[in-house]
Protein backbone atom coordinates (compact mmCIF):
# COMPACT_ATOMS: atom_id res chain seq x y z
CA UNK A 1 0.00 0.00 0.00
CA UNK A 2 1.17 3.74 -0.89
CA UNK A 3 2.39 5.39 2.27
CA UNK A 4 0.23 8.05 1.65
CA UNK A 5 -2.45 6.57 1.18
CA UNK A 6 -2.06 4.56 4.84
CA UNK A 7 -0.72 7.92 6.62
CA UNK A 8 -4.30 9.02 5.35
CA UNK A 9 -6.14 5.86 6.36
CA UNK A 10 -4.63 6.56 9.80
CA UNK A 11 -5.44 10.32 9.92
CA UNK A 12 -9.23 9.60 8.32
CA UNK A 13 -9.42 6.80 11.36
CA UNK A 14 -8.15 8.88 14.41
CA UNK A 15 -10.88 11.45 13.19
CA UNK A 16 -13.48 9.29 13.62
CA UNK A 17 -12.36 7.77 17.00
CA UNK A 18 -12.12 11.31 18.49
CA UNK A 19 -15.53 12.26 16.57
CA UNK A 20 -16.76 9.15 18.34
CA UNK A 21 -15.02 9.85 21.65
CA UNK A 22 -16.39 13.25 21.93
CA UNK A 23 -19.57 12.47 21.38
CA UNK A 24 -20.06 9.91 24.11
CA UNK A 25 -18.33 12.55 26.24
CA UNK A 26 -21.57 14.74 25.66
CA UNK A 27 -24.11 12.11 25.65
CA UNK A 28 -22.52 11.24 28.89
CA UNK A 29 -22.64 14.78 30.18
CA UNK A 30 -26.60 14.99 29.09
CA UNK A 31 -27.31 11.85 30.82
CA UNK A 32 -26.08 12.82 34.09
CA UNK A 33 -27.53 16.37 33.99
CA UNK A 34 -31.35 14.66 33.11
CA UNK A 35 -30.39 11.78 35.96
CA UNK A 36 -29.11 14.37 38.42
CA UNK A 37 -30.31 17.77 37.43
CA UNK A 38 -32.31 20.31 40.22
CA UNK A 39 -36.13 20.19 38.64
CA UNK A 40 -36.22 23.92 39.46
CA UNK A 41 -34.71 25.71 36.50
CA UNK A 42 -34.77 28.65 38.30
CA UNK A 43 -32.60 27.07 41.30
CA UNK A 44 -30.35 25.20 39.17
CA UNK A 45 -29.32 28.48 36.64
CA UNK A 46 -28.35 29.82 39.82
CA UNK A 47 -26.57 27.39 41.79
CA UNK A 48 -24.71 27.39 38.46
CA UNK A 49 -24.27 31.14 38.26
CA UNK A 50 -23.42 31.29 41.99
CA UNK A 51 -20.69 28.58 41.84
CA UNK A 52 -19.38 29.99 38.72
CA UNK A 53 -19.27 33.61 40.67
CA UNK A 54 -17.44 31.87 43.50
CA UNK A 55 -14.92 30.12 41.62
CA UNK A 56 -14.33 33.55 39.51
CA UNK A 57 -13.68 35.33 43.29
CA UNK A 58 -11.30 32.88 44.35
CA UNK A 59 -9.10 32.98 40.91
CA UNK A 60 -8.93 36.83 41.45
CA UNK A 61 -7.64 35.70 45.32
CA UNK A 62 -10.65 36.33 47.41
CA UNK A 63 -11.12 34.13 50.56
CA UNK A 64 -14.37 32.67 49.39
CA UNK A 65 -15.07 29.80 52.65
CA UNK A 66 -18.01 31.66 54.01
CA UNK A 67 -19.39 32.16 50.58
CA UNK A 68 -19.04 28.12 49.96
CA UNK A 69 -20.51 27.73 52.61
CA UNK A 70 -23.59 29.57 51.80
CA UNK A 71 -23.86 28.04 48.52
CA UNK A 72 -23.81 24.73 49.99
CA UNK A 73 -26.45 25.63 52.16
CA UNK A 74 -28.26 26.98 49.50
CA UNK A 75 -28.13 23.58 47.64
CA UNK A 76 -29.12 21.60 50.61
CA UNK A 77 -32.45 24.02 50.90
CA UNK A 78 -33.02 23.79 47.33
CA UNK A 79 -33.23 20.07 47.66
CA UNK A 80 -35.03 19.94 50.53
CA UNK A 81 -37.91 22.28 49.08
CA UNK A 82 -37.53 20.16 46.36
CA UNK A 83 -38.44 16.57 47.90
CA UNK A 84 -41.10 18.47 50.44
CA UNK A 85 -42.66 20.68 47.32
CA UNK A 86 -41.89 23.53 49.89
CA UNK A 87 -42.50 26.89 47.99
CA UNK A 88 -41.52 29.31 51.06
CA UNK A 89 -38.32 27.24 51.71
CA UNK A 90 -37.42 27.31 47.64
CA UNK A 91 -37.95 31.28 48.36
CA UNK A 92 -35.47 31.35 51.04
CA UNK A 93 -33.24 28.85 49.02
CA UNK A 94 -33.36 31.25 45.80
CA UNK A 95 -32.80 34.53 48.01
CA UNK A 96 -29.52 32.57 49.35
CA UNK A 97 -28.71 32.54 46.35
CA UNK A 98 -29.07 35.30 45.35
CA UNK A 99 -26.79 36.64 48.31
CA UNK A 100 -23.97 34.77 46.74
CA UNK A 101 -24.05 35.59 43.76
CA UNK A 102 -24.32 39.46 44.76
CA UNK A 103 -21.21 39.12 47.33
CA UNK A 104 -19.02 37.30 45.36
CA UNK A 105 -17.45 39.94 42.87
CA UNK A 106 -16.83 41.79 46.22
CA UNK A 107 -14.90 39.10 47.80
CA UNK A 108 -12.84 38.97 44.57
CA UNK A 109 -12.04 42.70 44.48
CA UNK A 110 -11.00 42.01 47.66
CA UNK A 111 -8.76 39.49 46.79
CA UNK A 112 -7.34 42.11 43.99
CA UNK A 113 -6.72 44.27 46.71
CA UNK A 114 -5.08 42.09 48.79
CA UNK A 115 -2.81 40.50 46.59
CA UNK A 116 -2.03 44.45 45.03
CA UNK A 117 -1.02 45.23 49.06
CA UNK A 118 1.14 41.83 49.21
CA UNK A 119 2.84 43.04 46.06
CA UNK A 120 3.31 46.53 47.69
CA UNK A 121 4.40 44.92 50.85
CA UNK A 122 6.91 42.57 48.99
CA UNK A 123 8.90 45.77 47.17
CA UNK A 124 9.38 47.40 49.99
CA UNK A 125 10.41 44.67 51.85
CA UNK A 126 12.27 43.99 48.79
CA UNK A 127 14.09 47.60 48.76
CA UNK A 128 15.26 47.04 52.31
CA UNK A 129 16.73 43.88 51.61
CA UNK A 130 18.58 45.60 48.76
CA UNK A 131 19.44 48.08 51.01
CA UNK A 132 20.79 45.97 53.35
CA UNK A 133 22.27 44.20 51.02
CA UNK A 134 24.25 47.35 49.42
CA UNK A 135 25.19 48.57 52.76
CA UNK A 136 26.49 44.84 53.97
CA UNK A 137 28.54 44.79 50.63
CA UNK A 138 30.09 48.22 51.44
CA UNK A 139 31.17 48.04 55.23
CA UNK A 140 31.07 44.03 55.75
CA UNK A 141 34.83 43.69 55.18
CA UNK A 142 35.99 47.06 57.23
CA UNK A 143 33.46 45.65 60.34
CA UNK A 144 35.21 42.02 59.64
CA UNK A 145 38.22 43.49 60.04
CA UNK A 146 37.26 45.33 63.38
CA UNK A 147 35.74 42.33 65.13
CA UNK A 148 38.44 40.43 64.11
CA UNK A 149 41.09 42.80 65.77
CA UNK A 150 39.04 43.31 68.58
CA UNK A 151 39.22 39.39 69.80
CA UNK A 152 42.72 38.22 67.97
CA UNK A 153 44.32 41.95 67.51
CA UNK A 154 46.44 41.28 71.30
CA UNK A 155 47.84 37.61 70.04
CA UNK A 156 51.11 36.98 70.20
CA UNK A 157 52.67 35.23 66.83
CA UNK A 158 55.52 33.03 67.17
CA UNK A 159 57.48 31.37 64.56
CA UNK A 160 57.46 27.75 65.19
CA UNK A 161 60.82 26.06 64.56
CA UNK A 162 60.75 23.61 62.21
CA UNK A 163 62.20 19.90 62.86
CA UNK B 1 40.92 35.40 54.27
CA UNK B 2 39.98 38.16 51.82
CA UNK B 3 37.59 40.88 51.17
CA UNK B 4 35.63 39.59 49.25
CA UNK B 5 34.96 36.00 51.17
CA UNK B 6 33.38 37.98 53.94
CA UNK B 7 31.31 39.96 51.26
CA UNK B 8 30.16 36.94 49.70
CA UNK B 9 28.94 35.27 53.54
CA UNK B 10 27.34 37.61 54.23
CA UNK B 11 25.51 38.43 50.91
CA UNK B 12 24.37 35.29 50.34
CA UNK B 13 22.23 34.71 53.63
CA UNK B 14 20.44 38.26 52.29
CA UNK B 15 19.77 37.05 48.90
CA UNK B 16 18.36 33.57 49.74
CA UNK B 17 16.01 36.09 52.12
CA UNK B 18 15.18 38.55 49.30
CA UNK B 19 14.46 35.63 46.94
CA UNK B 20 11.94 33.40 49.24
CA UNK B 21 10.23 37.55 50.02
CA UNK B 22 10.25 37.91 46.30
CA UNK B 23 8.87 34.54 45.36
CA UNK B 24 5.55 35.10 48.44
CA UNK B 25 5.00 38.21 47.05
CA UNK B 26 4.62 37.51 43.75
CA UNK B 27 3.90 34.06 43.23
CA UNK B 28 2.01 33.08 46.43
CA UNK B 29 -0.77 30.51 44.59
CA UNK B 30 1.76 27.28 44.39
CA UNK B 31 -0.25 24.35 43.09
CA UNK B 32 1.48 21.02 42.22
CA UNK B 33 -0.14 18.00 41.26
CA UNK B 34 -3.73 18.21 40.89
CA UNK B 35 -6.81 15.23 41.70
CA UNK B 36 -9.38 14.47 43.82
CA UNK B 37 -10.46 11.81 46.24
CA UNK B 38 -13.49 9.59 46.35
CA UNK B 39 -13.73 6.89 49.38
CA UNK B 40 -16.58 5.16 50.81
CA UNK B 41 -16.43 4.12 54.13
CA UNK B 42 -18.58 1.11 55.56
CA UNK B 43 -21.04 2.13 58.37
CA UNK B 44 -18.60 2.35 61.74
CA UNK B 45 -16.57 5.48 59.12
CA UNK B 46 -13.64 2.82 58.62
CA UNK B 47 -12.49 1.53 55.00
CA UNK B 48 -13.64 -1.71 56.82
CA UNK B 49 -17.59 -3.93 57.69
CA UNK B 50 -18.87 -2.97 54.28
CA UNK B 51 -22.54 -4.64 54.19
CA UNK B 52 -22.54 -7.93 51.48
CA UNK B 53 -25.81 -9.45 51.87
CA UNK B 54 -29.19 -7.46 52.45
CA UNK B 55 -32.80 -7.79 52.32
CA UNK B 56 -34.69 -6.03 49.45
CA UNK B 57 -35.28 -2.15 50.58
CA UNK B 58 -33.25 -2.78 53.58
CA UNK B 59 -31.65 0.75 54.74
CA UNK B 60 -27.80 0.39 54.89
CA UNK B 61 -25.63 3.49 56.20
CA UNK B 62 -22.55 3.95 54.37
CA UNK B 63 -20.07 6.86 54.29
CA UNK B 64 -18.94 9.05 51.58
CA UNK B 65 -15.42 10.73 51.30
CA UNK B 66 -14.59 13.27 49.01
CA UNK B 67 -11.04 15.16 48.88
CA UNK B 68 -10.72 18.56 46.60
CA UNK B 69 -7.06 19.08 45.71
CA UNK B 70 -8.23 20.33 42.70
CA UNK B 71 -6.14 23.75 43.11
CA UNK B 72 -9.43 25.35 43.36
CA UNK B 73 -12.79 25.54 44.05
CA UNK B 74 -14.79 22.57 42.43
CA UNK B 75 -18.71 21.37 42.41
CA UNK B 76 -18.82 17.85 42.95
CA UNK B 77 -21.89 15.59 41.94
CA UNK B 78 -21.94 11.88 43.56
CA UNK B 79 -23.95 9.60 41.73
CA UNK B 80 -24.93 6.11 43.35
CA UNK B 81 -26.03 3.42 40.65
CA UNK B 82 -26.83 0.58 40.71
CA UNK B 83 -25.52 -2.19 38.12
CA UNK B 84 -24.49 -5.52 37.68
CA UNK B 85 -21.80 -8.17 36.86
CA UNK B 86 -21.40 -7.10 33.71
CA UNK B 87 -22.06 -3.22 33.82
CA UNK B 88 -18.87 -1.60 32.53
CA UNK B 89 -17.24 1.11 33.81
CA UNK B 90 -13.73 2.81 33.91
CA UNK B 91 -11.89 5.91 34.05
CA UNK B 92 -12.96 7.13 30.91
CA UNK B 93 -16.76 5.92 30.76
CA UNK B 94 -19.12 6.11 33.45
CA UNK B 95 -21.78 3.27 34.20
CA UNK B 96 -24.86 2.72 32.06
CA UNK B 97 -27.28 1.84 34.80
CA UNK B 98 -29.96 3.83 37.18
CA UNK B 99 -29.29 6.00 39.27
CA UNK B 100 -30.44 5.62 42.93
CA UNK B 101 -29.01 8.37 44.94
CA UNK B 102 -26.99 11.62 43.87
CA UNK B 103 -25.01 14.30 46.39
CA UNK B 104 -23.81 17.66 45.16
CA UNK B 105 -21.49 19.87 47.09
CA UNK B 106 -19.50 22.59 46.04
CA UNK B 107 -15.70 22.51 47.64
CA UNK B 108 -12.89 24.28 48.74
CA UNK B 109 -8.93 23.33 47.88
CA UNK B 110 -7.87 21.04 50.01
CA UNK B 111 -10.94 20.95 52.08
CA UNK B 112 -12.44 17.45 52.73
CA UNK B 113 -15.99 15.83 52.85
CA UNK B 114 -17.59 13.14 54.87
CA UNK B 115 -21.32 12.58 54.33
CA UNK B 116 -23.62 9.31 55.74
CA UNK B 117 -25.49 7.97 52.57
CA UNK B 118 -28.21 6.17 53.97
CA UNK B 119 -29.33 3.68 51.08
CA UNK B 120 -31.60 0.86 50.07
CA UNK B 121 -31.58 -1.67 47.15
CA UNK B 122 -35.38 -2.22 45.45
CA UNK B 123 -34.53 -5.35 43.39
CA UNK B 124 -33.41 -9.12 44.13
CA UNK B 125 -29.70 -10.08 42.46
CA UNK B 126 -26.49 -11.85 42.89
CA UNK B 127 -23.78 -9.86 42.63
CA UNK B 128 -25.41 -6.61 42.26
CA UNK B 129 -22.46 -3.57 41.90
CA UNK B 130 -23.70 -0.23 43.77
CA UNK B 131 -20.98 1.99 42.33
CA UNK B 132 -19.92 5.36 43.34
CA UNK B 133 -18.97 7.92 40.28
CA UNK B 134 -17.20 11.54 41.13
CA UNK B 135 -19.04 13.92 38.72
CA UNK B 136 -17.47 17.58 38.37
CA UNK B 137 -18.83 20.70 37.06
CA UNK B 138 -17.06 21.90 34.23
CA UNK B 139 -16.84 25.34 32.58
CA UNK B 140 -15.63 24.27 29.23
CA UNK B 141 -18.79 21.81 29.31
CA UNK B 142 -20.92 23.82 30.88
CA UNK B 143 -22.42 21.08 32.64
CA UNK B 144 -21.42 17.93 34.71
CA UNK B 145 -18.58 15.53 33.40
CA UNK B 146 -17.66 12.22 34.60
CA UNK B 147 -13.82 12.98 36.56
CA UNK B 148 -12.62 9.24 36.24
CA UNK B 149 -13.28 8.02 40.12
CA UNK B 150 -15.06 5.31 40.91
CA UNK B 151 -15.96 2.85 43.54
CA UNK B 152 -17.86 0.08 43.74
CA UNK B 153 -19.50 -2.52 46.49
CA UNK B 154 -20.66 -5.80 45.72
CA UNK B 155 -24.28 -7.01 47.28
CA UNK B 156 -26.03 -10.09 47.36
CA UNK B 157 -29.72 -8.63 47.54
CA UNK B 158 -32.30 -11.17 48.60
CA UNK B 159 -36.46 -10.95 49.05
CA UNK B 160 -37.43 -9.39 52.04
CA UNK B 161 -38.60 -11.73 55.28
CA UNK B 162 -42.07 -12.58 55.15
CA UNK B 163 -44.07 -10.97 57.83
Amino acid sequence: MDGRILALLVLGLATVSMIVVSSSASFIDQEAEAIYAIDNEEARGKVVQAFKAVADAERKGGDVSPLVIELNSAIDLVREAESTKDEDLMKKALSRLDEVIEKAPKVGEQGIAAARWRQITSAVALGIEFSIASIAYVYSPQVFWRIWIKFKGKWNVRAIERR
Amino acid sequence: MRDDEVRAIVLIPILVIAAATAYQGFFPKRTGETFSELAILGPNMKLADYPRELRVNENFTLYLYVGNHEGEVAYYAILVKLGNRSSFINETFSMDAPVIAGYKRVMMDNETWIHPMNLSVNTTGVNLRLVFEMWIYSDTANGFSYHGRWNQLWLNVTAPKPP
